[in-house]
């Protein structure tokens, strides 16, 4: 009779408890198709359309979330944020950079099942981007800016430029990995997955959208199931996880600045802002209202996009403030203004009231409406509302030029910042030209950066596969839900 | 005002005057009542308030110990006194706590005082409450007011402080309740009365600060100077604001002070009463009392008019009998045959009148029995004096007779002579009774006194200078201004030659006589007056009595005669004078005499007046 050793018999065993094992744990790592992927956003989305702004930022923060999900751009970034071939394959530009050409990729349909044509593709772009010049070839499209656009192809990945067909009912059709089915503006769409993305099916069959929830529903939903994918408000990023709640943190990309009115009359002196920008405690704010979820801010972009962003200062100086104060007479009392429905513009315009009074300022806070904060409401009612306000400025690329360059037109847009502040940057690549725009616009005080906030998003236990860019980019096509039926 | 009228005017306004006492009688009486009932309220609201006050202060104290000793605030006390420990973690603690104790301020606070935790704040995170370190025993200090910071300015709260010492650090716990309007809905309000709530928060009064438990407050600004006088003059005080002029929307305020753990003036508890059902109450109550008054007046007139003449008609009689009397008609009754006392003082009239006829008729007889003796008196003396020569003459005539003296023819002639001069006398005697008896009726026309008087004065110049007499001298003061007047010039010549006469025979020694005429009202006075020797209070008063006389041998009839003349022309004659000071005699005439009533000769038995004025009748 042969004697099995006991070292033969143990590694027998394991073979054999392996050959069972193997199985489910591969399984279990294996991506999976199928399922409903139930996504809480606390913004309200009431277009899809890009060219159409929504009423806060929250709103168009889910904006861009939703139109990744049906659309795609011409160009896309990797997770180092440089640019690939996404709906353009291939692309060249003149010395200036101001003519750019594309040629589209072949056999790429809208998700009605229309061919993706030059022109329509030049039509989506020209409708969001009416500086430009965009032209259709035969598979190509052309665009010729005014002034040299080097960060074009970070420019076209934005989510603004998604490729979008502008139908005769108003509604849009993309190319995404996903196609929308259900829309209740502001509140509700349910999306099912594409079967015919150029890129490939998504894992995911749908995803249920919900819109406009409060951080308390987000909270219960994730905690009852009823959410994957939920919007997390930093200041709850540290309690929600204490909770157990699965966080995913991006790099701080949204800029929370106080901005002063260019018709303030009370605001005017610009040792009133200088003052005001050494009184406030941004670590404070740091800490406090964000929870240690954030960066103080000195500049405009933060310091993983710029590199240079250590070089404004960001400590407060009571004592400066207070010598400036003084050289001011009279001081006027300010009203800072806040989103009324955003609670931690509500807290930072406060905390700033409170660093004000300490060293001898009278501000006061004060509600404005969603109108006020689209800037679609009347802007001489809004002069007497308020001297500054809270704004949130996302970033809309990784690329610090095409960031600032979208922070400053922003501005701009809102009336709020002097337009020669926001003239095109000959090489947005170069660092010291960036710089010293930034440097330019910090030091006219018109703006005041406060915080550096990321954004924050709380996860279900089944969501698999989770790599979001860095800088906040959702891709959702390539998340799959464990347990989801086959 | 007659008497009728004045009992017609006097019933009226008694009664009125009833009403108006007894209505501000009784709204005096509601006044007091009201505003006792309103003290009384006043009294319970704020013993309620502050009742209320120390039973909130009790649960909020309670409530801030139950935060400090929980498990919770163990955990943070403990984690916050290692050395660096992130304090931010704990900013939101405050709004959950305070939310489940249902506090409106809570604060944690650190060792220093620094702020860790808001929750009427949030974003003062990190700064320092100083005034937790001024108190080491909290617990024994219990609930105060505390004048709380928040984002939208001060507020009072009814706070209260609890201290958790952990490894010799302090974590303290500050909370409470809002002092507002929702404090003042847990009194309960009688109806008309209402409670305010001042926050004393700034230096200057701002009326956001002022709340009620019904809505807005209307004018808030007339509290402002409530407000600064209760800063100036601390403590309960009472005062009235009138809102309009209705004073229906006055109401009165009763202002208690609330203070601070440092005695400063932190609220005032406006507790305010309306006067408006006390106004509408004493409105009703005055309505009432006019229309019970204008009934009453209108009643007054009708009883008081009857009562009036009822009263008055019997009083009348009396006046009217009164009169008829004092006109001299003493023989007017009154006939009166009530039986009460106006009956009583009618019949007394009639019995006085009656009596007095019966006097006069009396007096009359007396005096007449007396004025005949006076005549008899006078007309003896008079003519005794003569008819005792006469006996005499002729006794001596009878003499010589039966003597047949030689010298018969002589006595003869002699005594005839004598006789015929005493029977001339005589003669004369009885011509002046005759003149007296006779008065003419006064013939008038146009009449220049001043002319007259120079007339009689020059009457009698002769005698002034004649050898013998006494020496006289004439002074006269004529205005030449004098009006003519109507008169009988022969009646005026004779009766001032009456009065030259009696001056003279006033001024045996000489003297000096002085005429004097002047404008008097719408006539002439003319004065004639002597240096004699004067007459006395008592010569004066009987010197126009006929048959008076103060001279030796007058018949009483000179100024009797003057004073009939004058008063014949509508005059008056007046004398005045002192003993050793002389005579003037004084007489005003009428530019034109009223119609002159023929008065009958003075019967010889008539009593004159002996008042020293003299005039007509009318």
């Amino acid at each position: 009779m042969r004697r099995i050793s006991f070292a033969r018999y143990t590694t027998n065993s394991l073979l054999v408890a392996l050959l069972f094992v193997a199985p489910a744990t591969s399984a279990a790592r294996r991506p999976r198709y199928g399922g409903t992927l139930k996504i809480d956003l606390q913004g309200r989305v009431t277009s899809l359309d890009p060219a159409q702004k929504q009423g806060s930022v929250t709103g168009q923060i889910a904006q861009d979330r939703l139109l990744e999900l049906i659309s795609d751009r011409l160009v896309k970034l990797d997770q180092f944020g440089e640019p690939k071939p996404a709906l353009a394959i291939s692309w060249q530009h003149n010395d200036r950079f101001t003519h750019w050409e594309f040629d589209l990729r072949p056999n790429v349909k809208f998700q009605n099942a229309t061919p993706i044509t030059s022109q329509a593709v030049a039509n989506s772009l020209q409708a969001v981007n009416p500086g430009w010049h965009v032209t259709a070839a035969n598979d190509s499209v052309a665009i010729e800016s005014d002034s040299p656009s080097p960060e074009m192809l970070h420019v076209l990945a934005e989510t603004k430029n998604s490729i979008l067909l502008r139908q005769a009912d108003g509604k849009i059709l993309g190319t995404g990995a996903f196609r929308l089915t259900t829309w209740v503006s502001g509140k509700s769409a349910v999306f099912m997955a594409n079967d015919d993305y150029w890129g490939g099916r998504p894992f995911v069959d749908s995803i249920d959208v919900q819109m406009g929830r409060t951080t308390r529903e987000r909270m219960i939903d994730l905690d009852l199931g009823k959410a994957d994918i939920a919007d997390i408000a930093p200041d709850r990023a540290r309690i929600d996880a204490s909770r157990g709640v699965k966080i995913s943190t991006f790099d701080p990309a949204e800029l929370v600045a106080l901005v002063f009115e260019s018709s303030s009359t009370h605001a005017r002196d610009i040792r009133i802002r200088h003052a005001l920008s050494v009184a406030i405690d941004r670590a404070s704010l740091v800490d406090f209202v964000f929870q240690k979820e954030g960066m103080p801010a000195g500049g405009l972009l933060p310091q993983w996009s710029s590199g240079y962003a250590f070089l404004f200062s960001v400590a407060p100086d009571p004592v400066a403030a207070r010598q400036l104060a003084s050289q001011i007479s009279p001081v006027h009392a300010l009203k800072v203004g806040y989103d009324a429905a955003d609670p931690m513009e509500r807290m930072i315009a406060e905390r700033i009231a409170v660093n004000a009074q300490a060293v001898g300022f009278l501000i006061s806070s004060r509600a404005i409406s969603a109108d006020s904060v689209a800037g679609t409401a009347n802007r001489a009612a809004n002069l007497t509302e308020y001297d500054a306000r809270i704004v949130r400025l996302p970033m809309s690329s990784p690329a610090p030029g095409a960031a600032l360059e979208n922070f400053l037109q922003t501005l701009v847009q809102l009336g709020e910042l002097e337009p020669s502040l926001a003239a095109p940057l000959n090489d947005p690549a170069n660092p010291e030209q960036l710089y010293s725009r930034e440097r330019a616009v910090v030091d006219s005080y018109e703006v005041i950066p406060l915080v550096h906030v990321p954004e924050v998003v709380g996860l279900s236990a089944r969501v698999r596969d989770w790599m979001p860019a860095r800088w906040g980019a959702w891709r959702i096509s390539d998340v799959w839900l464990d347990g989801a039926p086959q | 005002m007659s008497f009728r009228l004045k009992m017609f005017v006097l019933f009226p306004l008694v009664v009125v005057a009833a009403v108006a006492i007894v209505g501000v009688g009784v709204t005096s009486i509601t006044r007091r009542s009201f505003e006792q009932l309103d003290t009384s309220h006043t009294d319970a609201i704020v013993s309620q308030f502050q009742r209320e006050f120390v039973n909130r202060g009790q649960q909020i104290a309670r409530g801030v110990q139950d935060i400090s000793g929980s498990e919770a605030t163990l955990n943070m006390a403990i984690h916050l006194s290692a050395r660096d420990i992130d304090p931010s973690l704990y900013g939101h603690d405050a709004v959950s706590v305070a939310s489940d104790h249902h506090f409106d301020f809570l604060e944690f606070a650190g060792n220093d005082g620094s702020i860790i935790s808001s929750m009427q704040w949030p974003a003062r995170f990190g700064y320092k409450e100083d005034w937790l370190l001024q108190q080491a025993d909290w617990r024994a200090r219990g609930a105060f007011l505390q004048k709380v910071d928040t984002p939208d300015g001060p507020e009072l709260g009814l706070i209260a402080v609890s201290i958790l010492p952990v490894a010799g650090s302090n974590l303290y716990t500050a909370g409470g309740e809002r002092l507002d309007k929702s404090f003042l809905s847990s009194l309960s309000l009688p109806q008309g009365m209402r409670a305010l709530l001042y926050v004393n928060l700034g230096a200057d009064f701002s009326p956001q600060n002022l709340t009620a438990v019904d809505g807005p407050i209307t004018q808030p600004e007339r509290f402002a100077p409530l407000v600064a006088r209760e800063l100036q003059q601390p403590g309960e005080i009472t005062t009235m604001i009138h809102w309009t002029r209705n004073a229906a929307s006055d109401e009165v305020f009763h202002l208690l002070p609330l203070r601070g753990p440092g005695r400063d003036l932190l609220g005032i508890l406006f507790v305010g009463s309306s006067r408006h059902d006390l106004v509408l109450l004493e409105r009703s109550i005055r309505r009432l009392a006019l229309l019970v008054g204008g009934i009453a007046l209108a009643l007054g007139i009708l009883l008081s008019w009857w009562a009036a003449v009822r009263v008055t008609w019997p009083v009348g009689k009396l006046v009217a009998g009164a009169e008829e009397v004092a006109s001299g008609n003493w023989d007017a009754r009154v006939a009166i045959h009530s039986h009460d006392e106006i009956g009583a003082l009618a019949g007394a009239f009639n019995q006085m009148t009656g009596q007095l006829a019966e006097q006069r008729e009396r007096l009359i007889q007396t005096e007449r029995v007396a004025a005949w003796r006076e005549l008899a008196r006078r007309l003896a003396h008079e003519l005794k004096n003569p008819l005792f020569p006469l006996q005499i003459t002729v006794e001596n005539l009878q003499r010589a007779r039966e003597q047949s003296t030689a010298d018969f023819d002589e006595i003869f002639r002699e005594s005839t002579g004598t006789l015929l001069a005493e029977i001339q006398n005589l003669k004369k005697i009885v011509g002046r009774f005759s003149d007296f008896a006779k008065m003419p009726h006064p013939e008038l026309q146009p009449l220049d006194v001043n002319e007259m008087v120079r007339g009689v004065t020059r009457l009698f110049e002769p005698r002034f200078i004649a050898p013998g007499e006494p020496k006289i001298t004439t002074e006269l003061y004529l205005d030449e201004k004098l009006p003519v007047i109507q008169a009988d010039s022969t009646l005026l010549h004779r009766a001032i030659g009456n009065l030259v006469l009696n001056a003279i025979d006033a001024m045996p020694d000489g003297g000096k006589l002085t005429l004097r005429t002047m404008t008097h009202g719408d006539g002439v006075r003319l004065e004639i007056s002597d240096t004699g020797a004067g007459l006395t209070r008592e010569e004066c008063e009987r010197l126009f009595t006929p048959y008076y006389t103060t001279k030796q041998h007058g018949t009483g009839l000179g100024l009797a005669i003057v004073q009939s003349v004058v008063s014949d022309h509508g005059g008056r004659i007046s004398v005045a004078s002192e003993p050793g000071r002389g005579t003037t005699f004084r007489i005003d005439l009428p530019e034109h005499p009223p119609d002159v009533t023929v008065v009958e000769p003075i019967p010889i038995d008539s009593k004159k007046s002996a008042e020293p004025v003299m005039g007509r009748k009318a």
